[in-house]
């Protein structure tokens, strides 16, 4: 329905924009095409599927060869109008929270260029939290397999409909940016065997950047603002029922409006057959009992001929504020909740992994890789019931075909 | 006197060894515009930023319809930027895909990019530095 009123919306502003510029030019020049992936994977651990990230339903299953977690693909459609007035339309189907193949929206924007030093988007755009391009769907702009889990596997409401504003300028031999966007957030998550959906949730963000030829430095912070989140309600209404000050003081910290904020920077370097880029991102969640924590990674590579190997690191840290709470023996089934509602959301992972890219073809690149994943604590691991992992460890091997056209 | 010739011969030999191979490492790649583009030289920084898709207008305020001549692409980029043509794919994938910006125009051979820039106003492209005539302007030049 959202993607129908935005198709609406846009095909309306095309309408008034052609008017409008009919002046600079008579056709708009359209390009179409599309990305994808056909990816299967295997790992070695019984009762654990592996998902790289938030928002898939599903994922890769225990001795098991899975298809479905990196596989996807993507259509587009763009216009240019005049060199000031464009549009971009493009459709992703994958594994969705909803375990299902749905395509999703992930772009659908007019934009209006001026000049080259300023930029005005306006529709369904992505945050700009990607070192590699605003999406984490194009395998094939990628070095590795995916994009890293221990980072982006957790932002995965990494879409909004709203605008944003780029601004330019050259700066000591590069073109510096800073970005600032805004809107209703996109995006779902998949979590203890459900989907969960933040229709009412606003995303605000900014970045600043600056690439050379070689060097592109980036820093990049967004938050999601949900005003009205209620699944913490119950756990709430039954603490204020003990009558206890401790547990009386923490119904107190449960709200209904809470923030997920990324700040990221992050480094890509490439010359000649080198490549290397890293990101270290300071990641938080404000609902009780407030997680933060960091994500990093590491991926390094050297191209020879149409051969790329590469090693890959990650690791994600993401740990709830105290919030011990001693509940009275006659409560212990609310102790139970309370302790798994404190723990929901801790995440202690770490991945090092290798593999090689091999560009056989224009436009077409078959990867391999293998990675070692240890996981005190993870939510992007799950089990079969959707339940998040404790204490894994597990070899994940990697097959996928990138592909655009 | 014989052991001599041999040693001159040699040395012959050595010279236009060193010639030849030293011509054809001295290619050289002409980024051509319009004369009437308002554009008399590019610095390199300034014609990665146009071939790489980050601005779009040349600097005398022209809309800028870039070209890639398909044929020397790899050698052009490598000059340009020292990446290989599989790492500019993916940079453009990256680009095109979060709907930055759309890769420049692939032409099959030079004298259609020739015929191009010397036709149209805003148009940037490359061929090799020996095919270049009055019709078009060289900005830059690029060994490689």
């Amino acid at each position: 329905m959202t993607n129908r009123i935005f198709l609406s919306l846009l095909l309306t502003l095309y309408a008034g924009t052609t008017t409008a510029a009919s002046d600079d030019a008579a056709e708009p020049l359209w390009n179409f095409g599309g990305f994808g992936t056909l990816g299967a994977g295997y790992h070695n651990r019984e009762n654990v599927i592996y998902r790289r990230d938030l928002e898939q339903a599903g994922g890769i299953e225990g001795h098991k060869l899975g298809v479905r977690m990196d596989s996807r693909i993507g259509l587009q459609a763009s216009a240019s109008f005049t060199p000031r007035w464009s549009t971009t339309i493009q459709a992703v189907s994958r594994l969705s929270a909803d375990g299902d193949w749905k395509p999703m929206l992930s772009w659908g924007f007019l934009r209006y260029a001026p000049t080259d030093w300023l930029e005005l988007r306006a529709g369904r755009l992505g945050a700009d939290i990607y070192l590699e391009g605003d999406s984490r769907h194009v395998g094939y702009a990628y070095t590795a397999v995916r994009p890293p889990a221990e980072v982006y596997g957790v932002v995965t409401q990494d879409r909004f409909d709203g605008a944003d504003l780029t601004v330019r300028t050259p700066v000591a031999g590069g073109l510096g940016s800073l970005k600032m966007y805004g809107g209703q957030s996109r995006g779902d998550f998949y979590l203890y065997g459900q989907r969960v959906t933040q229709d009412d949730a606003t995303t605000l963000g900014a970045t600043l950047e600056w690439a050379n030829d070689t060097l592109t430095l980036k820093a990049a912070w967004a938050d999601i603002h949900a005003r009205n989140d209620v699944s913490l309600l119950r756990l709430r209404d039954a603490l204020t029922s003990i009558p206890l000050a401790q547990a009386q003081y923490r119904a107190s910290q449960i709200e209904t409006s809470h923030h997920i904020t990324f700040a990221g920077v992050s480094a890509r370097y490439e010359s000649g057959p080198w490549s290397l880029q890293g990101i270290l991102a300071r990641e938080s969640f404000s609902q009780f009992p407030r997680y933060t924590g960091w994500g990093s990674s590491v991926v390094a590579g050297y191209r020879i001929g149409a051969w790329k190997p590469y090693l890959t690191w990650g690791r994600i840290s993401f740990e709830p504020d105290e919030s011990a709470l001693a509940l009275p023996p006659p409560a212990a089934a609310l102790q139970t909740v309370y302790d798994q509602v404190v723990d929901r959301l801790t995440m202690n992972q770490r991945s090092l992994g290798a593999g090689v890219r091999y560009d056989f073809a224009t436009n077409y690149a078959l990867k391999m890789q293998v990675e070692k994943v240890r996981a005190s604590s993870s939510s992007i691991l799950i089990t079969p019931a959707g339940m998040p992992v404790r204490d894994t460890s597990l070899t994940l091997f990697s097959v996928v075909l990138d592909f655009v056209f | 006197m014989t052991r001599m010739r041999f040693f001159h011969c040699l040395a012959l030999v050595a010279v236009w060894l060193t010639l030849a191979s030293g011509c054809a490492r001295a290619a050289t790649l002409a980024v051509i515009v319009h004369p009437s583009s308002g554009v008399d030289s590019l610095s390199r920084e300034e014609t990665s930023h146009l071939f790489l898709g980050r601005i779009k207008h040349l600097p005398s305020g022209t809309p800028a319809v870039v070209l890639d001549t398909t044929s020397l692409r790899a050698d052009f980029y490598r000059a340009l930027v020292n990446r290989e043509m599989n790492e500019i794919n993916a940079y453009w994938a990256r680009l095109k895909f979060s709907g930055r910006t759309q890769p420049p125009e692939q032409i099959e051979d030079a004298e259609s990019v020739l015929r191009r820039v010397a036709s149209e106003r805003g148009t940037i492209g490359y061929i090799d530095a020996t095919r270049v005539d009055k019709r078009v302007r060289v900005v830059l030049l690029l060994e490689y």
